[in-house]
């Protein structure tokens, strides 16, 4: 059984059309579910625990790349495989895991090719592509037994995976087991022949100098310092598309 | 030589410490890596390290091999071969299977070639090219 989360914002009435063109392709390829609307005040964990005793195997999410990014966290750690139909025509995941959006993403669930791959973790929270801090010389990063020092003008970049087409310098791979640790200039990373520093890594601890830095999580949310960062024992079982980027 | 070797491995690395990074305490890599910054501490790895001409390390060295353009303060151990171009600056012991010296580089330390009974003691400033030759 089928359980689609929609995004709160999918109420509005500019995306009736293209919600009625992705529910009669469920029923079409005979995917139905149960459906639930994301809240900002209800988790969706309970909902989740509850429909997988009653047999529930595929969690869809239907949204944005910020929708995804935020129910990850409740879906992670459910075992459970996950889809996600991308309701903008640009969807950085979207294009990852080679899903179109729309209807269009429906073919790709029925097909159900499931990947397992990485997600990071910082403190309790998950993150599927990267954690950023912009200021780079406000904190002290230790990896097992040594530190890295930056100096002021750069920033801190540790991706799971590419979230951007103009990063494609850099081939980073959700699927290898590490996060990659990118130091550059403000504005200059991933730019061509840019003179990066790159470290590849399992666990790191990052702490402030002095007062509490933020670490900005896939583009959309905030955690302060000190931050115990690693790849999750966790895999997340994706269904993916042939066009996928890994 | 050494302009090939400046490039040698550079798309299999792993890691590279950037001239505005600065890393201390003990550091064990694996695979190839680049430091274009600042090191203090120890440095080991099965791969290659490539030393670039900006930065400045103050520790030992332990590699597959290794390219040094640029300041050690510390001995070198390398398995294989150890190249250094002449804007190099090395105080401390090198341990190697083959060596290549570019003229102008500036080594204070012990040399020993694996394998041989013999530790040689060499002071290498302004080497002419043809006695650098030599030494390989």
């Amino acid at each position: 059984m089928y359980l689609y989360i929609y995004d709160s914002c999918l109420k509005d009435k500019k995306y009736k059309n293209l919600i009625n063109k992705i529910e009669n392709r469920i029923i079409d390829l005979d995917i139905k579910g149960k459906t639930l609307h994301l809240n900002l005040l209800k988790s969706i964990d309970n909902f989740i625990n509850s429909e997988i005793k009653q047999g529930a195997h595929t969690v869809v999410i239907i949204g944005d790349d910020k929708t995804f990014s935020h129910a990850l966290n409740d879906v992670i750690s459910k075992n459970i495989v996950v889809g996600y139909i991308p309701i903008e025509s640009k969807s950085y995941f979207g294009e990852m895991f080679g899903i179109p959006s729309g209807e269009l993403a429906c073919n790709i669930l029925s097909g159900r090719i499931i990947k397992k791959i990485d997600v990071g973790k910082i403190n309790k929270k998950y993150f599927l592509h990267s954690l950023k801090i912009e200021k780079a010389n406000d904190v002290i990063i230790k990896i097992d037994n040594f530190e890295i020092k930056a100096a002021p003008g750069n920033q801190i970049l540790i991706k799971n995976f590419n979230s951007d087409k103009l990063e494609k310098n850099h081939e980073t791979n959700p699927t290898d087991g590490i996060l990659d640790l990118f130091i550059e200039k403000q504005g200059n990373i991933f730019h061509k022949n840019s003179k990066h520093t790159l470290f590849t890594i399992k666990k790191i601890d990052i702490i402030a100098k002095n007062e509490s830095v933020p670490i900005i999580l896939d583009d959309y949310q905030i955690i302060n310092t000190p931050a115990k960062i690693k790849i999750a024992d966790e895999k997340l079982k994706i269904i993916v598309g042939s066009n996928r980027q890994f | 030589m050494f302009k090939n070797e400046n490039t040698k491995n550079v798309k299999n690395t792993e890691t590279i410490i950037g001239e505005s990074v600065m890393v201390e305490g003990e550091f064990n890599g694996r695979g190839n890596i680049i430091i274009e910054g600042k090191l203090n501490g120890n440095i080991k790895t099965d791969g290659h390290i490539l030393i670039g001409d900006k930065a400045e390390i103050k520790a030992n060295i332990e590699s597959g091999s290794a390219f040094i353009s640029g300041k050690v303060s510390g001995n070198i151990k390398v398995n294989s071969s150890i190249d250094i171009a002449k804007s190099a600056s090395i105080k401390g012991d090198i341990e190697a299977k083959s060596i290549a010296v570019e003229a102008g580089s500036r080594i204070n330390g012990n040399i020993k070639m694996n394998g041989e009974a013999e530790t040689e003691t060499t002071e290498i400033e302004e080497t002419p090219e043809e006695e650098a030759d030599k030494l390989v």
